[in-house]
């Protein structure tokens, strides 16, 4: 009836008796107030409207209010509980994101996460208003009313007590039904909606195959298939719904004629059947609110679930270590270090290498060889899960690199680097936002972006981002450079074919910027553009998750194996240079 | 709030989206009304007839005769009013979810209507998705303000008729207090939200791009070392929403309370009315009781008309921002088409063409003639309109100056044969939601499964293929999200490929691809596609042998043009590139 995982949120026991208190306050009012009405409406039918009618209505008055006040203020204290539960859900969603790192986003999709983190954790808010209310009302109020029929007429309170099993059994039945089937569609039409969302956002590429006027038949019939499934699960709730309505309004209705009989056959006077009359609404009301708001709220329910397996994910291990900064002594060493996705078997095996002080490291091979994975594993953003520590820093065995020191010393530059809405300036003191602006031009200037900067009106403190001016990937790498050569802890470079959606003279250029910043810094670069290669110290050469070769480009060229195979199969396209050279 | 009124009239005026439904369904809205009325109606009743029959029995009639017909009427009211409720519900629903799948339909159509449009405005999928936000709030729109609010209004003026003809002095009272409840109370809820509307808004937006910016710098984040300060902020503002959403529901609840203290006061008035005019004699007391108890179920009908107020500025924003989407996709002037579909040369005539208001053209009177069969390749730095021509070029956007042609005819009057003249890849091709079979047969619906597989084994795709356990039915999750960047653009091409037709637009077809891979990929294009003209946007040079021309594109113009064997004999900047490019420096 009230969801296990409502347990789990702070604060949630308090709001629950304080919310019981007021549904009692609040059934005592309901009590109070049929009680006196009673009162007035029996004088009046006596017809004598004297002090005591005038006391009665006026006690009516003050108690219908004094109800309305008690929801008034249980629904206040639950909206807050919600409003806070809400924020608190939030915060948690935000802070599992930044503990489970880029692993997670890979894992659920930004879009994913971002519905989780707005629209979900409002529908979460809805829900936690209602549902508590409503479980609370039902666990107190109808009870209170009982007594109070059983105290007036104790035949009327048998009826309300015996149709209770009954509305609750038939509820069951139809409940269960009703629950069944919506849940069973719920994940139906989610993915019918999900059709014209997905319709509509590749209208572009509809129209490019020009099939998006054929397709709007298709988003019709999916439209109507929608309605008509929506329309199905609706028709089960309200008939569900019907049917509780049915017996209680039934109850009352056969109460009525009951209470009717006995006061002909003098069993009973006016006043406890006219108390019994007003106040068995009342009785049924929190049961049939109960029903109403759980077809309702369904929306909200999933989506707790949804967000508590998110939080119940296993978060990945932070490893402590000893603080080691990186320097021309430095060595780290991966053995038998494998990686394997949940999903597919996209991954590496059995790495084994050794990496020294401040040298220039290539990873290369083909798309899908495991590059990106190894880099990731290098970053700490991807643990493996071993028996044994695959990593050895200086003597240090880690079972992962996914440690604060460690990472306080990284610069990682993906593909297409991201930058954060704000100035360019920000953007370069990101790992050090007390930078002084002249460390930050310095910073601009190595990194190339002086003459960029310098075609800006507003120079460093030109806007980008999403929303803001539109950047060239180039400059965008040489932001993320500038950011790194910033901080002077930082000064292992991991780049993950930082070139890969640039132009050649863009790429070339980017080139001559870093190779000369990597000095004394340890630079390791993912990439399939052999290029780059020239400039290496070290060359690893991956295929399939494996590494298949390493060493030193002078002997890995001459020698058969992947990298001489790559670098061939180049070459024969080359036959533009192959005819000019004839 | 007299400009937010006349901004409401306004926008009510020009709209496309909810008023003519309104007028369209009279008759069945009429029916739906009366049914919803015939449901407050009964409910009302049965409180009345039971009250009676109660104070009736307690007058010791000497049969139970005199009470029957209270009896069977307390029974049949008791009936009426559950299935009455069960219809108005079904009603309603089936038609709010009626217009809403209509309005799907045509909003998709409208957005389907001007493609150039969409690329402009909507860059991101994200934004086109929100309409659909749009669409449900139109559908709680009828179902949690229109509805009530009429029904409510109905009932009010149905009650006054009826009161009015009782007693007219105690009347206007009543109808006093009612209009506090249903019309004062409403309007200060209304402005009340206005406000905390727009501030809500305006975090939630800073908010939600606050959390977009954290998951797409995460690893940025996540090496900081400053993750802690983040959630700081971010969290400050999770706190202001927060309270902003909790004082708005709380504001709500105000006024709840509000408008059922007022509701109180009017059953307190009928409380007395009824002790001064029915007391007379034991016949009208009998109806003291009917009368109190017949009023209550109106609170239920009375009290939601604030919060159906409050909601109306969040209703009004998505009608404001479905009918603004409706203006800007107003049908373009139509221009004759041709039928047209087989040419022997493609025409830019001194073509221009400026963004917006930028400065810089990326056209700039640029001239390119094409012959039927021919291959370009198109190079040059991104950002320099490579993309923009491919665009010009199937009539996506206008040119400011000069002309395209095939054969002499604008590229205008070709619209109507988009279709079977272009196979276009654009940049961000859309994967859907389907299977991998689903999404490549969109090229040609046509065609049959050997032809998906073999079009599929062109984008060098049947390892893949062979790889999964439900081949071509595997599901690819959303946007594709279950596959890999260069199995996304693989799986786009394929679908390009199995369309044939006889112009073929590559815009940088193998982005995220290996080089090895995109060599023999481009390889096989070749060898498929021999008879087809075809624009190639690409920024490698290795693989371009096979191409007849190269155009390199800079600031506007050609800066290089020609087979690549004479641009590489002949142009020193181009062979440093094509050498630069096979890592031969």
């Amino acid at each position: 009836m009230i969801d296990e995982h409502l347990w789990k949120l702070p604060g949630i026991k308090r709001c629950l008796i304080y919310s019981t208190v007021y549904a009692l306050l609040k059934g005592l009012a309901i009590v109070g107030q049929a009680a006196f009405l009673t009162q007035a409406l029996t004088a009046a039918w006596r017809l004598q409207i004297n002090s005591a009618w005038y006391f009665a209505t006026l006690f009516f008055f003050i108690f219908f209010c004094l109800r309305q006040f008690f929801d008034w203020l249980q629904t206040r204290q639950l909206s807050s509980f919600a409003a806070k539960a809400a924020y608190y859900l939030k915060q948690q969603i935000d802070a599992k994101i930044l503990l489970q790192g880029p692993a997670i986003v890979d894992h659920l999709g930004s879009g994913n996460l971002l519905t989780l983190s707005y629209e979900r954790v409002d529908q979460i808010r809805i829900y936690l208003e209602t549902i508590l209310a409503r479980f609370t009302d039902l666990m107190t109020i109808p009870w209170l009313i009982l007594i109070y029929v059983f105290w007036q007429n104790w035949q009327s309170g048998l009826i309300l007590f015996c149709s209770l099993p009954l509305i609750v059994f038939f509820m069951i039945i139809l409940g269960l039904a009703a629950q069944k089937k919506a849940d069973a569609q719920y994940a139906d039409f989610a993915a019918l909606n999900n059709h014209f969302l997905d319709a509509v956002r590749g209208l572009e590429t509809l129209k490019m195959l020009a099939v998006s006027q054929k397709y709007s038949q298709s988003v019709k019939t999916a439209s109507e298939d929608y309605r008509k499934k929506t329309m199905s699960v609706l028709q089960v709730a309200f008939t569900s719904s019907f049917a509780l309505d049915f017996f209680t309004t039934l109850s009352i209705a056969i109460e009525a004629v009951m209470l009717g009989i006995a006061l002909i056959n003098r069993q009973l006077p006016l006043a406890p059947a006219l108390a019994v009359l007003i106040v068995s609404p009342d009785f049924f009301l929190p049961l049939r609110q109960f029903g109403e708001d759980y077809h309702a709220n369904l929306d909200g329910k999933n989506a707790l679930h949804e967000l508590s397996a998110l939080l119940e994910m296993q978060a990945p291990k932070r490893i402590v270590m000893r603080p080691a900064d990186w320097s021309q002594e430095s060595q780290l060493s991966l053995s038998h270090l494998s990686y394997r996705y949940a999903e597919n078997a996209d991954a590496v095996q059995d790495l084994n290498l050794t990496i020294h002080g401040f040298s220039k490291i290539a990873i290369v091979g083909m798309s899908g060889a495991g590059k990106s994975t190894l880099l990731n594993l290098l970053a700490g953003f991807l643990q493996p899960d071993q028996p044994n520590p695959a990593f050895n820093l200086d003597g240090q065995s880690l079972m992962s690199l996914n440690a604060d020191s460690w990472q306080k010393q990284l610069s990682y530059m993906p593909q297409n680097p991201y930058l954060f809405s704000a100035s360019i300036e920000k953007n370069i003191a990101f790992y050090d936002p007390q930078a002084s602006r002249q460390r930050i031009l310095a910073a601009a200037d190595q990194a190339g972006l002086s003459p960029f900067l310098e075609n800006l009106p507003n120079g460093l403190d030109t806007q980008v981002g999403e929303s803001h001016r539109g950047i060239s990937g180039g400059q965008a790498q040489r932001i993320v450079l500038a950011r790194a050569l910033l901080d002077p802890k930082r000064r292992i470079w991991l780049m993950d074919e930082p070139s890969a959606h640039l132009d050649i003279e863009s790429e070339y250029a980017l080139k001559q910027t870093i190779l000369p910043l990597t000095d004394h810094r340890l630079l390791i670069l993912a990439t399939h553009r052999l290029h780059w290669l020239k400039q290496m110290d070290w060359i690893v050469v991956m295929k399939a998750g494996r590494i298949v070769q390493q060493g030193r480009l002078d002997d890995l060229i001459n020698q058969p194996g992947e990298l001489k195979n790559m670098s061939d199969s180049l070459a024969t396209e080359g036959d533009l240079h192959a005819a000019a050279d004839i | 709030m007299r400009q937010r009124i006349s901004k409401t009239m306004r926008l009510l005026k020009q709209d496309h989206w909810f008023i003519q439904y309104l007028k369209k369904d009279r008759l069945r809205l009429g029916l739906l009304l009366l049914i919803a009325l015939m449901t407050v109606f009964c409910a009302m009743a049965l409180m009345f007839t039971s009250g009676f029959l109660i104070s009736k029995s307690a007058r010791h009639p000497y049969n139970l005769f005199v009470v029957y017909v209270p009896v069977v009427l307390t029974r049949a009211f008791g009936i009426g009013r559950p299935v009455f409720k069960y219809f108005e519900r079904l009603e309603s629903h089936d038609w709010v979810l009626r217009i809403v799948s209509k309005l799907r339909s045509d909003l998709y159509s409208r957005l389907e209507r001007q493609g150039s449009f969409l690329s402009r405005h909507f860059q991101t999928g994200r934004l086109l998705g929100l309409f659909a936000d749009d669409l449900d709030h139109l559908e709680n729109f009828y179902l949690r303000t229109i509805f009530p609010i009429s029904i409510a209004y109905l009932l009010f003026f149905l009650l006054a008729a009826v009161m009015a003809v009782v007693d007219w002095r105690w009347a206007i009272l009543v109808v006093c207090l009612m209009l506090i409840v249903l019309l004062l109370l409403p309007m200060v809820a209304l402005s009340l939200a206005w406000e905390k509307d727009q501030q809500e808004k305006s975090l939630t937006k800073k908010q939600y791009q606050d959390s977009a910016e954290a998951l797409f710098g995460l690893t940025d984040w996540q090496i900081s070392g400053h993750r802690a300060d983040f959630l700081q902020t971010v969290g400050r503002g999770n706190q202001q929403l927060s309270r902003i959403k909790n004082s708005n529901d709380q504001h709500q609840n105000n006024m709840k309370l509000l408008s059922e203290l007022f509701f109180a006061l009017a059953a307190l008035t009928l409380l007395f009315w009824s002790s001064q005019h029915l007391t007379n004699s034991q016949n009208t007391a009998n109806f003291a009781a009917s009368v109190i108890l017949a009023f209550f179920p109106l609170m239920d009908t009375f009290v939601p008309a604030v919060k159906a107020a409050a909601d109306l500025p969040l209703y009004f924003s998505s009608l404001n921002s479905l009918n603004q989407l409706s203006r800007q996709t107003m049908r373009p002037a139509a221009v004759t088409q041709s039928n047209k579909s087989h040419f022997d040369k493609i025409c830019f005539q001194n073509v221009s063409f400026t963004y917006g208001d930028e400065k810089n053209p990326l056209l700039d009177h640029f001239s390119l003639t094409i012959n039927r069969g021919e291959k370009i390749a198109i190079l040059g730095p991104s950002g320099e309109g490579k993309t923009t021509l491919l665009q010009l070029l199937i009539g996506d956007l206008q040119a400011d100056q000069g002309e395209i042609s095939f054969d002499e005819v604008p590229v205008d009057q070709l619209q109507q044969k988009r279709a079977a003249n272009f196979a276009y890849l654009n940049q961000a091709p859309f994967i859907f939601n389907s299977t991998i079979l689903n999404n490549v047969r969109l090229g040609n619906e046509q065609a049959d499964d050997q032809q998906v597989i073999k079009a599929l084994d062109q984008a060098g795709l049947t390892d893949l293929i062979q790889q999964l356990p439900a081949g071509i039915e595997t599901q690819v999750g959303e946007s594709g999200h279950l596959l890999s960047g260069g199995q996304r653009q693989r799986i786009a091409l394929a679908r390009i490929l199995l369309k044939d037709a006889p112009i073929l637009l590559l815009d940088e077809p193998t982005l995220g691809l290996d080089p090895i891979t995109e060599h023999s990929l481009m390889q096989t294009i070749f060898r498929n596609q021999k008879d087809k003209t075809m624009f190639w946007i690409t920024h490698h040079l290795a693989g371009l042998e096979k191409v007849d021309r190269i155009i390199f594109l800079e600031k506007g113009k050609a800066a290089m043009s020609g087979s690549p064997r004479s641009l590489y004999e002949t142009e020193p900047r181009f062979k440093k590139l094509y050498d630069l490019d096979l890592g031969r420096i």
